[in-house]
């Protein structure tokens, strides 16, 4: 029972020691996260939140577990691998990852991925191991197997160079064994030494599977060694290494050569694998005098003989074709430079010779007398000029053109222009390879030569371009040009020469262009000359006209007033009739000598002396305004005016501004006139035998006497004539004339020959009778 | 009826086997060892639970018992004294626990400070003579009386905490 009791008490003690053991503090998890948000939020705890969101870490531990992580991955771990392994945000794991860092020296963070320094050791072994069994191994290769960035494994695997990677680098590129070096050091010299021509670097390392990028410091210092003779030239990709021996018989050859020919051509040089020949030859032949051409350089002996045939064609005022003298492979622009060389060192003939067609060399007194062969051609054509007036207008014309020469090209100088632009750019074209490889300069040499001759052209056209551009067109306005000879003429005519046989065209078209110029202005020259000296004695012979003119002027009108004067007597129709006759002959006759003179003045010939009213319009319209005006309204009044009108125009004719004459008239002289006008009409009484022309005369005769004035008349009037004569002369007389009037009329009206020579007959008695009635007629006084 | 939680929680304590009162000399013995045995698994399935909230004790014959419990309403800690008897026809009689400074505050209690159990326990208690001890009387009378009496009295403001609310949850 007391044990039992006993039990109780045990029991109750157990019940005090359960109630009082501490309850565990079971929080739910809700809670739990809460209360770990405020302690967080209160910054009483720092904690990092897994991934699951199960667990909270602390960093100090998430440092641990990185590193535990880290040993356990080898010494290589990435950061994401990190995060997934410790179920924790890559976030806190890259701030954590600094701190690590920090604890740790040997630690690198590369491309997020955590390394240790015994990782690198193990893989420096790794790949040192790999670089004994291979002797060759290239950072890109490690690359790739380890996966990592090329400055961090070049650096720490340099840094473990000779420790623990036993192997050397030169570029930091490649690693390799010394064992490896030494191989390919004996492969290399073994192969260079039996090379005995230059080859290509390139195709060696190919052929022989070269470490390429060993070689060249192997070779290099092989040759610094003198193990090896030759020489490594050009860039690393390209390189070629020159044996000694192949070089050295190299320089014999061109010297050889160059002794030989006097000339080396680089395309040659080129040929035996030296690249830039230029240079070589300088360097070979330093000390020697050379002349260095595009193409070439040519030595001294040849100079001098060229030199020397120079001075003979200037002594024997002949030409000579260099190109002959020299190596056919030389491009023109280089044969063109020789001769200037030349000429140029030559100061005796430096003047005296001209270069033509770039190769071609003549003296003065070559051109000189190719120029005086055109002398007698140019007079020929001189004169032909002058003649077809184109001189005359050329020279009358004010503006001044000082360098008629150009004209005279300006007939060819379109298809200049254009062949100009094609070599432009032809020369564009092949600018850079102009000056290159010419293997067949034989083949291109024709061709090659016409540019050249261009091109020398162009030197003096060139720089005056734009000034020739004006004169093109001053020379499109005035459309008459002093021409010679145009080029080809000019070309055929030298090539015709005696002195120029059996000379290339190229010399004769060069000498062509070259004296075309000299031959236009000596040749605009010589017709000036021509011209002045044919205007000098024209002008004499014009001051003799026109007085002559203001003579026949003065007489003619001094008539034709006379006449007028006549008319007066006259009334009605037969008046007018009278004076249109008068305007229509010796008025008009008088007006056209007036027009024909102020044309000639002008410079417009006409070989007629009488115009009809059509070219007489045609002849004034020509002329300047101001006679052109006056004369315009003469030849109106010439055509339906009256006599006075007439007149009065005539005193603007012959005043200043058109014929600039005094015409007097003189009372004096009108007498003389009007008794010299008898005195003539007498005489040619005397003289006639033609019936009909005497009775016109006798008419006149009697119509002057009775009325004291003269009176112009045609034959047509000569039966008016008579009738007004009625009443007014000795009725003898007029029945006399009447009766011969009315015979004249049956002589000439009937058809019958024997009738006519009948009446012919008794017309020829009467004929005496009427002269001597007309011949001693006294005028019958008015009163009467 | 008693409450899911409440349910789960009498399952839990373990069944007594013994139906002897204070009275029954020999056999109140293994009966006062099955019911501290009960209260013990009782106290620690509570605090396995986190829901630790009374103590007791009991004189040496186990008829007198007396205790503090606990309960904890908007983060502070209310604590009474509980002190009941056991009765001498206990185990059919279940024992009345009162707690005496809540005496006249409430409606649902005694004189001296009895909690006036609800309707269901009694007939329980009946049904489960003499299956049920102090342990189920805690559980299923003492426990959802304070869950429904101590807001309430709060509320009204018949109670209030002590000022020392930190202190005893410092004493826990």
């Amino acid at each position: 029972m007391a044990s039992s009791w006993e039990e109780v008490k045990l029991l109750a003690a157990d019940f005090q020691r359960a109630q009082l053991t501490s309850s565990i503090q079971r929080l739910s998890d809700r809670n739990c996260i809460e209360i770990v948000k405020k302690l967080i939020s209160l910054k009483l705890i720092d904690v990092v939140f897994t991934t699951s969101g199960k667990e909270y870490i602390t960093p100090q531990h998430l440092q641990k577990e990185i590193n535990d992580e880290l040993i356990v991955a080898g010494g290589r771990i990435d950061l994401s691998t990190l995060a997934t392994t410790l179920q924790v945000d890559i976030s806190h794991i890259e701030k954590a990852v600094p701190d690590v860092l920090r604890s740790d020296k040997g630690t690198k963070l590369v491309l997020d991925q955590l390394i240790t320094e015994s990782y690198m050791d193990q893989l420096a072994e790794e790949v040192n191991e790999k670089l004994q069994q291979k002797g060759e191994l290239s950072i890109a290769e490690i690359i790739e197997a380890y996966d990592m960035p090329t400055d961090s494994l070049r650096s720490s695997l340099l840094s473990r160079m000779g420790s623990i990677v036993k192997g050397q680098t030169d570029d930091k590129e490649v690693i390799f064994t010394e064992a490896f070096v030494t191989m390919h050091r004996y492969r290399i010299r073994g192969i260079l030494t039996a090379v005995t021509r230059p080859v290509q670097m390139s195709t060696l390392i190919k052929n022989y599977a070269l470490p390429q990028r060993v070689v060249f410091n192997i070779v290099e210092q092989l040759i610094s060694q003198k193990k090896l003779l030759g020489s490594l030239s050009g860039q690393r990709e390209r390189a070629i290494y020159s044996p000694e021996i192949y070089s050295r018989a190299q320089r014999d050859w061109v010297n050889d050569c160059f002794k030989q020919n006097g000339f080396l051509e680089y395309d040659a040089l080129r040929r035996l694998g030296i690249v830039d020949p230029e240079t070589y030859a300088k360097t070979i032949l330093q000390g020697t005098k050379v002349l260095f051409l595009s193409s070439a350089c040519v030595g001294e002996r040849l100079l001098d003989q060229i030199e020397a045939s120079v001075e003979e064609a200037h002594l024997t005022g002949s030409w000579v074709d260099v190109v002959t003298m020299l190596p056919s492979q030389l491009t023109s622009s280089d044969v063109q430079q020789v001769v200037s060389t030349v000429i140029g060192n030559h100061k005796s003939v430096k003047d005296s010779m001209h270069i033509i067609a770039d190769s071609i060399v003549a003296s003065n007194a070559l051109i000189e007398s190719c120029l005086r062969t055109f002398e007698p051609l140019m007079v020929t054509k001189g004169e032909k000029d002058l003649q077809s007036g184109v001189a005359r207008a050329i020279f009358t014309e004010k503006e001044p053109c000082p360098d008629e020469g150009k004209r005279g090209r300006h007939g060819d100088d379109e298809d200049v222009e254009t062949s100009k632009k094609d070599e432009r750019r032809k020369k564009a074209a092949s600018g850079k390879s102009g000056g290159g490889t010419q293997g067949r300069e034989t083949k291109t040499k024709a061709t090659k030569k016409k540019y050249g001759k261009k091109r020398a052209n162009d030197s003096d056209s060139d720089e005056d371009e734009t000034p020739r551009g004006k004169h093109t067109a001053q020379v499109s306005s005035n459309k008459k040009e002093l021409v010679f000879m145009s080029r080809q003429e000019i070309v055929k005519h030298l090539v015709s020469l005696e002195l120029l046989q059996d000379c290339p065209d190229e010399l004769a078209s060069g000498i062509g262009d070259f004296i075309e110029r000299q031959l236009a202005a000596k040749y605009r020259q010589v017709v000036r000359s021509m011209f002045m000296s044919s205007m000098n004695a024209s002008a004499t012979s014009r001051r003799k006209t026109h007085s002559e003119l203001q003579e026949k002027i003065t007489v003619a009108l001094g008539s034709i007033s006379l006449y007028a004067n006549g008319l007066d007597v006259f009334d009605g129709e037969l008046k007018s009739q009278l004076s249109r006759y008068l305007l229509r002959s010796l008025c008009t006759d008088l007006v056209n000598s007036i027009v024909i003179y102020l044309a000639s003045e002008q410079g417009t010939e006409c070989e007629s002396e009488s115009l009809s009213t059509d070219a007489r319009l045609k002849l004034i319209n020509k002329l300047n305004s101001t006679p052109k005006e006056v004369l315009l309204k003469i030849h109106q009044n010439l055509n339906g005016g009256t006599i006075d009108d007439f007149l009065a125009t005539m005193e603007t004719v012959c005043g200043a501004g058109v014929l600039d004459m005094m015409i007097r008239s003189d009372r004096k002289r009108d007498r003389q006139t009007m008794t010299s006008h008898k005195m003539s009409l007498l005489q040619q009484l005397e003289t006639s035998s033609d019936p009909a022309l005497t009775l016109h005369i006798a008419v006149s005769i009697l119509v002057q006497i009775q009325l004291q004035r003269m009176v112009h008349f045609s034959g047509k009037f000569v039966p008016q004539m008579i009738a007004f004569l009625r009443g007014k002369i000795e009725k003898e007389v007029f029945e006399k004339l009447v009766e011969f009037q009315n015979m004249v009329m049956k002589s000439m009206s009937t058809e019958d020959p024997e009738e006519k020579s009948r009446l012919n007959e008794s017309l020829a008695g009467d004929l005496k009778t009427l002269k001597e009635l007309v011949g001693n007629y006294k005028r019958l006084s008015e009163s009467k | 009826m008693v409450d899911e939680a409440t349910k789960r929680t009498l399952s839990a304590i373990p069944l007594l086997k013994t139906k002897a009162g204070p009275r029954d000399k020999d056999l109140w013995v293994p009966r006062l060892k099955e019911e501290y045995q009960s209260l013990i698994k009782y106290v620690e399935n509570n605090k396995q639970n986190d829901n630790d909230w009374f103590r007791l004790e009991s004189n040496k014959d186990g008829t007198r018992w007396f205790g503090k419990c606990w309960y904890i309403h908007e983060l502070l800690k209310y604590e009474f004294d509980i002190e009941f008897d056991i009765p001498v026809t206990y185990p059919t009689t279940a024992p009345e626990i009162a707690i005496p400074e809540l005496d006249g505050k409430t409606a649902k209690m005694y004189r001296g400070g009895k909690i006036c159990l609800s309707d269901h326990f009694k007939p329980l208690w009946a049904r489960n003579v003499p299956k049920f001890g102090i342990a189920h009387a805690m559980a299923l009378g003492l426990g959802p009386w304070l869950a429904v009496e101590v807001p309430d009295l709060l509320s009204k403001g018949l109670i209030k905490h002590k000022e020392c609310g930190d202190a005893a949850a410092g004493s826990n």
